[in-house]
């Protein structure tokens, strides 16, 4: 059977909000179907994609939760170049196996899916 | 012989993670009908260390690989899980953790 | 003096930029909340405006620094991070607040 392919979208900064959060709990729950799964950070989404040390006990950790992806047989992780050079994200502080792609290349990454979900 | 006193949610998941020791877990594992052994603790051990790293509780998945990673191969199945923890390992094992209820978890 | 109160981030929301750009003489920002990523902000009109504040004039809000994993390397204007007591502080000393919302 046709293995269904799912992008999630993140465009939410980590801690504004709760799309972010809510973004990664689905990524979760449907990783439990074994899709095969995109995942997307791109605008304000790749703020999701630095490292916070410092424990906060009021808010989740998603830099930690982030950090669990690799477990969950998440296809592939995929960061939109010009989101982070606006945003002066450096990756190579970033632990996550990422794959870079440009902005015009969006398109044929969504196209590919048979869902998309964006957060 | 454990007067402890400490308050759950309606399916038995710890609401304070600092109340939790090896007494309450003992306690919530007889509640479960579980008497935990040797390989019970290195998995709940196991589970709350990635409950450190990872700020969530794991499903299924990422629990075994963690397992695999962590602590060794022949204990990461669910085959494995599923005879320690019966029916729903890893939201088991969580609850014995004293950790919250994996919310992806079916 | 106005104390301008700004809380979302800057490649997200104009609030920012319109804020800066309607200064008047005199006027204090403090950025707070997600508003705290202008410290990667690349953009040249941005960091040039917020340069010209300097350090008596901007306020950052530490904790929502902290909260965020903000790298500070690379920062290129003046500011001052301030904690919870201290942004209480600048209340007091301001009037009218102006937040941005």
């Amino acid at each position: 059977m046709h293995k269904k392919h799912l992008g999630f979208v993140f465009r939410s900064s980590p801690y504004a909000g709760l799309n972010a959060r809510e973004g990664i709990e689905a990524l979760f729950a449907s990783a439990v179907f074994d899709p095969k799964l995109s995942v997307i950070f791109r605008d304000d989404g790749v703020f999701q994609l630095l490292n916070v040390n410092t424990n906060n006990e009021h808010t989740k950790n998603t830099s930690k939760m982030l950090a669990s992806l690799p477990l969950y047989g998440i296809d592939e992780l995929l960061a939109e170049k010009e989101s982070l050079a606006a945003r002066k994200i450096d990756i190579s502080s970033i632990k996550l196996p990422l794959k870079l792609f440009d902005r015009s290349e969006f398109h044929r990454i969504a196209g590919n899916c048979d869902h998309i979900l964006s957060f | 012989m454990n007067n402890e006193v400490f308050e759950t949610d309606d399916e038995g998941f710890l609401l304070n993670l600092s109340d939790w020791n090896a007494a309450i877990a003992e306690t919530i594992a007889q509640r479960e009908d579980i008497q935990i052994s040797e390989a019970h603790w290195e998995i709940i051990q196991v589970i709350k260390q990635y409950y450190s790293e990872y700020d969530h509780s794991p499903a299924m998945r990422p629990l075994v690989a963690y397992i695999k990673k962590n602590l060794a191969e022949e204990k990461a199945s669910s085959i494995y899980l599923m005879k320690l923890f019966p029916g729903s390992p890893a939201k088991l094992a969580a609850k014995i953790a004293g950790l919250p209820r994996p919310e992806n978890c079916l | 003096m106005t104390l301008h109160i700004i809380n979302k981030s800057p490649t997200n929301d104009r609030s920012l930029l319109d804020c800066l750009h309607s200064l008047g003489t005199g006027d204090t920002i403090l950025l707070i909340n997600d508003a705290v990523y202008a410290l990667c902000c690349e953009c040249k009109v941005t960091i040039g405006l917020l340069n010209q504040l300097g350090e008596e004039k901007l306020f950052f809000l530490e904790e929502d620094i902290e909260l965020r994993g903000i790298k500070l390397n690379q920062v290129e204007f003046d500011y001052t991070e301030i904690n919870y007591l201290e942004f209480v502080d600048l209340t007091t000393k301001h009037n009218p607040i102006l937040s941005w919302c």
